[in-house]
């Protein structure tokens, strides 16, 4: 290791006290969803571990991943996150600039090498060899390709570096592609959203860097803690939808009563997201809570699948999580007493999620 | 009145019917094969609990007795209910006919269940596992047993000397 350094140290030399650092522990713990007493584990980890730093790329994308971040709920969380990782190398977030900042960029690499996270927001165009992102008068996917040669981990943030988002929609004329599509011989964890949640951001990369090792991810690589249910599983208005009550138009008695939305429109019955658990803006609401139905912005490929308006009729129950439970049912024809405790045992894990994370098989970073 | 369990589980599935012949009539997300249903109702603290299989969605459904520990709040809060197996949230929902009452969504949309008897199987299972002591009831998972995972007191506990009262 090339420096010995810890993140408490980082933090007390970034002025933050011993009592903002344990409150800090614990709020993590929370944000988590581990048992209150990890707060010590956590605090442990920070303290007698050296600091892993964090590269933050820039490909792509509108920023609002970055926007996203830096709105953390607890101010004291994105200040202490923001210690940790910011001061290496972030297109928005860093002093430098030019040449000086490209330095970092190889200093990093080099002296940290196989040690480093490399979390990236937005993706890589790879028409005309590249040409539509130009990051220090090179593509972008080359300097991608370069630092995730030496680093430990990647963190695709944003639905942008995690399936294409926007500009990968049809005719996608720069053929920008996820990150996954370049890089591929690093284990990658995906953040979508557009943006993520700041909380569910945060909750990511702190993990990574308290307990040092990924996540626990599902088939598509996403972090189930955050990621395990679908909006419409914990949505408020999910009562009304079970009762078959729903908004038929935009302000009529249903909309001023806070029905359904789903014939409005609303993508929560096949979104993966923690909005409607941890809500945006400090807790304080999202989308349907608004008013609005979800537009499914944490789905793959979720410009391309029509209006956001229309209601959803491609249903797909067991979801991600589900392609065995799906394939059995289906291949078995008869019901099998195995394939329903498959689903029954999905679905208890499922309502089960928040009480815990992270398995032994997980420790793969 | 103390509930009938039979009757409670008749009455939900009446509920219910009713629900699908008239506000959710012809809507895409209903699955075909599948009718109302209501899988092994049975008392718990009290209340009746049992799972309810619609065309749209398969709740587990709560229904609370006349001296019951779970009153829902209103629509839409969130209360935490314990079963062996482990903590769950639910949602406080509400209905003419059977008054305030908790979900837990299972699933939904239901597309996936080929046919009724599926469902049912799935259903039971669920019923029969929510009824089993979790075995790993490793610190992590579980936040709510109790005092081996919360060394600490509280600022309130304290000043009042409860704690000492409290502690086996």
């Amino acid at each position: 290791m090339a420096t010995t350094e810890t993140f408490y140290e980082v933090m007390r030399r970034q002025g933050i006290s011993r009592r903002s650092f344990l409150k800090y522990c614990s709020l993590t713990a929370t944000a988590l969803g581990l048992a209150p007493s990890f707060a010590g584990t956590i605090a442990q980890a920070m303290e007698t571990k050296p600091r892993t730093p964090v590269i933050w790329l820039h490909g792509l994308e509108c920023t609002c991943c970055s926007e996203s971040f830096i709105r953390s709920a607890h101010p004291l969380v994105s200040d202490v996150v923001l210690s940790m990782i910011s001061l290496d190398y972030d297109d928005v977030l860093m002093a430098s600039a030019g040449h000086q900042a490209e330095a970092i960029l190889d200093e990093i690499r080099l002296k940290y090498k196989g040690q480093y996270i490399l979390a990236v927001e937005g993706n890589p165009p790879l028409n005309q060899d590249g040409m539509s992102c130009i990051i220090g008068g090179r593509p972008f996917v080359e300097q991608l390709k370069e630092v995730a040669a030496d680093c430990k981990a990647v963190i695709s943030w944003g639905s942008c570096a995690s399936w294409g988002c926007v500009q990968a929609a049809h005719p996608n004329p720069t053929q920008a592609v996820p990150v996954h599509k370049v890089i591929t011989d690093k284990p990658i964890i995906k953040v979508p959203g557009c943006p993520p949640i700041a909380e569910v951001m945060t909750g990511v990369i702190t993990y990574m860097l308290t307990f040092d090792r990924l996540p626990e991810l599902d088939r598509q690589g996403r972090p189930k803690m955050f990621y395990g249910q679908r909006i419409h599983d914990k949505c408020y208005r999910r009562p009304h939808f079970d009762a078959g009550q729903f908004v038929e138009d935009w302000d009529d008695e249903g909309a001023r009563k806070g029905y359904c939305l789903y014939k409005m429109g609303c993508k929560g019955p096949t979104t993966y997201n923690a909005c409607s658990t941890t809500r945006w803006n400090n807790g304080v609401s999202f989308p349907i809570q608004s008013g609005h139905g979800c537009i499914g912005c944490s789905e793959d490929g979720f410009w391309d699948k029509g209006s956001f308006y229309d209601h959803v009729t491609n249903t797909n129950v067991f979801g991600i999580e589900a392609n065995a439970d799906k394939v059995g049912i289906a291949a078995a024809g008869t019901v099998g007493a195995a394939i329903a405790a498959h689903a029954a045992a999905s679905a208890i894990q499922r309502i089960k999620q928040r009480a815990g994370e992270h398995h032994e098989e997980n420790d793969q970073t | 009145m103390p509930l009938n369990k039979d009757e409670t589980a008749e009455r939900l599935s009446r509920v219910f019917r009713r629900i699908q012949e008239t506000r959710m009539h012809g809507l895409p997300i209903l699955n075909p094969n599948l009718f109302v249903q209501v899988v092994d109702g049975r008392f718990h603290a009290g209340d009746w609990v049992g799972i309810l299989i619609t065309p749209w969605c398969m709740n587990l459904v709560l229904i609370p007795g006349p001296d019951s520990a779970h009153r829902p709040g209103p629509l839409g809060t969130k209360p935490s209910i314990g079963f062996p197996a482990g903590d769950f949230e639910f949602l406080a929902s509400e209905e003419a006919e059977l008054g305030p009452f908790c979900a837990c969504s299972l699933f939904s949309p239901m597309g996936d269940f080929p046919d009724q008897a599926s469902a049912v199987a799935t259903a039971e299972t669920i019923m029969r596992t929510l009824f089993v002591a979790d075995a790993d009831q490793s610190p992590r998972t579980g936040e709510c047993s109790g005092d081996r995972l919360a060394p600490g007191i509280s600022r309130r506990q304290l000043l009042s000397g409860r704690f000492r009262r409290d502690r086996p």
